[in-house]
């Protein structure tokens, strides 16, 4: 069957349909009209790349960047050799704190365990730090119930009392000696009611469960004297790096209960920052609403079974893009930091000596961490193509690399071939058999089909096929192509090149 | 409009004819077969052939099994007649630019043998960098498939 391959762009954060890709030097006022390049002439710009529609150029960069992260979120290095031949039925493996510690419920949400319960969160151990918003630190200032923000200044919520405590963990501190319950408890300014509380993790974690308690007191000395206080109205956010936007992640509203349990999505995704908005304390009966309280915040994660239902895929990317798969479909910790994946299959051969890196497409994002700017985009819609090779030529000959950009290694692509989920167009994991079809390679010299010193100077070869399992997309090819290190030193006049896509098809 | 690697024109190629065209670059001159006029032949034990399309979609999924016999006819004239094997899978072998370009290299037909593949290259182009010409055949062996797809045609 012919395949049939479609094709995006990708540029500020739109998928745009080109006809050419095209490198002349940018000495013409973007966006130029499509044809009118030029070549380097004295006194004019460095080359560039350019994406060129029927009747419009979509410019690049004049100083083209080459990638730098990574196309897998889990790294994990081995502690035994592995015969991929006649496998062992696990692998120790170690150093999994690249991506933030998670690895062991990564490995078990991958392998399709499934959720029996929650894990309460040591919060005293997990949370970095609490701010609260500014105008509620700095309007503390009477030694009662507001004075509990006296130390909020310092980013630190301190309830009242002989003892320093910090609001979390599961307060049920409720002694008829006491005079209330230990709490964060702050004036509803009038005119901006909406307060907030964010709480640092030490690292992401992926929460599905939390527990709120609101403000319980009474003085010991006589009944008259009573306080129960909570907030109405809030949202629940959070996001994964400080430089993120928060994500909405629960719209709720307190009524009459003291306490409320809040259950997240399971497809929430691993956030590392919270924070719970108080937007107003309407909808709260039977409470002092001058006030916000707070004296119990709980996070929970999910216990997981020992059922796996799946394999996951594990690989040892090799330098060329090609790679060993280690499929897992289990994870114990047996400690210090280290973790025994057990083994269902392998493919390659040989032996990945005590050391080798075994890299996961995770599900701390979902998303593959790949620089999709000024990127395109291959799909397969239809069909199979076969032995894919991504290079370049110096001309429509498809057949010299008599060029002095190509000579000089200038001509530079990063690359990646997989299969998706989620959405065609967002490299997300899929849990088909496999996630990458051909592993990454950063800034690879493109150079016709040479090959030096083991090092391919082109991206494959690899097969593409059209997917068509539910929920799994592809398989895409994305690649950004690029010059590097164009300087003054090029000479002037035409330095046009051709990067091609060679396969076969039946 | 987009990269239309999946059509069928030929931008790169001058003097197009019913035999061949011309690609004409800055270092080489490349030859071509004319992709429109190369099709494959399936031979029946009826006596029945059916023809393919061209090069960009052969048509060869659509045939069926039984086949006894499979002959290409490459538009120079070249008529290249390809054993009888226990099952037979063509591949065409392109190299698509994303200026537009295209270059038509090989016709793999990988051939199934009793313990091995064997591959009848069938060379498209010749230039003035390569010592193959248009219609030679270049041969080769592989493993068996562990996964035979649906393209591997059997013979009667």
């Amino acid at each position: 069957m012919a395949v049939v391959i479609t094709s995006k762009f990708h540029q500020e954060s739109e998928w745009k349909d080109i006809s050419k890709v095209v490198f002349t030097s940018p000495n013409m006022v973007s966006p130029a009209t499509a044809g009118t390049r030029s070549h380097v002439l004295p006194g004019q710009g460095d080359l560039g790349t350019w994406y060129e529609d029927t009747s419009y150029m979509y410019r690049v960069e004049e100083e083209q960047k080459i990638t730098e992260s990574d196309y897998y979120n889990f790294l994990s290095t081995t502690t035994m050799d592995l015969d991929l031949d006649l496998p062992s039925p696990y692998v120790t493996v170690t150093g999994t704190t690249d991506n933030y510690e998670i690895f062991y419920g990564y490995i078990k949400e991958g392998v399709g365990c499934t959720a029996i319960g929650y894990t309460q969160l040591s919060m005293g151990a997990v949370v970095q730090d609490i701010r609260v918003k500014l105008e509620y630190s700095t309007g503390a200032t009477s030694p009662d119930e507001k004075g509990y923000l006296g130390n909020v200044t310092s980013t630190t919520i301190n309830t009242p009392g002989d003892t320093t405590k910090d609001v979390y963990g599961l307060s049920v501190d409720f002694d008829a000696g006491d005079t209330h319950n230990n709490a964060w408890v702050v004036d509803v300014i009038g005119g901006t009611p909406e307060c907030y509380i964010e709480v640092d993790l030490d690292k992401p974690y992926k929460i599905t469960k939390i527990f709120m308690r609101g403000e319980y007191a009474y003085d010991s000395s006589g009944s008259s004297y009573f306080h129960k206080r909570f907030f109405g109205n809030y949202k629940i956010y959070g996001k994964l790096l400080q430089s993120d936007t928060w994500v909405e992640l629960y719209d709720g509203a307190n009524t009459t209960e003291i306490e409320t349990t809040v259950f997240l999505s399971s497809n929430d995704k691993y956030f590392r920052y919270y924070k719970v908005v108080m937007e107003d304390n309407g909808g709260l009966t039977g409470f002092d609403t001058d006030y916000y309280a707070l004296s119990s915040l709980q996070f929970f994660t999910f216990e997981y079974d020992n059922t796996p239902t799946r394999d996951k895929p594990m690989y040892n990317f090799k330098d060329n893009g090609g790679a060993d798969i280690v499929y897992i479909n289990d994870i114990t910790d047996i400690g210090g930091s280290e973790y025994k994946l057990h083994i269902s299959s392998t493919t390659g051969s040989g032996t990945l000596a005590s050391g080798t890196s075994l890299r996961g497409w995770g599900t701390l994002t979902s998303r593959v961490d790949y620089q999709m700017d000024d990127s395109i985009v291959f799909e397969v819609t239809v069909g199979e193509a076969y032995n894919c090779r991504l290079t370049a030529w110096d001309d429509v000959t498809h057949s010299t690399t008599n060029n002095e950009l190509i000579q000089g290694d200038h001509v530079r692509l990063s690359a990646l071939a997989f299969c998706a989920s989620n959405s065609k167009l967002e490299p997300s994991e899929s849990y088909s058999p496999i996630n990458y079809v051909y592993g990454p390679v950063h800034n690879r010299i493109l150079k016709g089909n040479t090959v030096h010193m083991g090092q391919n100077y082109f991206y494959g070869d690899f097969d593409l096929v059209y997917r068509f399992q539910s929920g799994v997309y592809g398989d895409f090819l994305i690649f950004k192509p690029m010059l590097y290190g164009i300087d003054s030193s090029i000479s002037y006049g035409v330095h046009d090149y051709v990067i091609t896509l060679h396969y076969a098809y039946t | 409009m987009r990269i239309d690697i999946s059509g069928d024109s030929l931008p790169n190629f001058k003097n197009l004819n019913g035999v061949d065209g011309v690609i004409y670059g800055r270092y080489n001159k490349v030859n071509s077969v004319n992709p429109y006029k190369c099709r494959f032949v399936a031979v029946y034990p009826d006596g029945k052939e059916i023809f393919g399309i061209n090069l960009f979609t052969t048509g060869w999924d659509e045939i069926p099994n039984g086949l006894n016999g499979l002959r290409y006819e490459l538009s120079t004239g070249h008529i290249i007649q390809i054993p009888k094997y226990k099952a037979y899978m063509p591949q065409i072998e392109v190299s698509f630019g994303m200026d537009g370009s295209r270059i038509f290299h090989f016709i793999n037909v990988h051939c199934m043998a009793e313990k091995e593949v064997v591959i009848y290259k069938i060379v498209l182009r010749e230039d003035q960098l390569s010592p193959q010409k248009i219609g030679d055949i270049i041969m080769s062996k592989q493993a068996l498939p562990e996964i035979v797809c649906k393209s591997w045609k059997y013979t009667s």
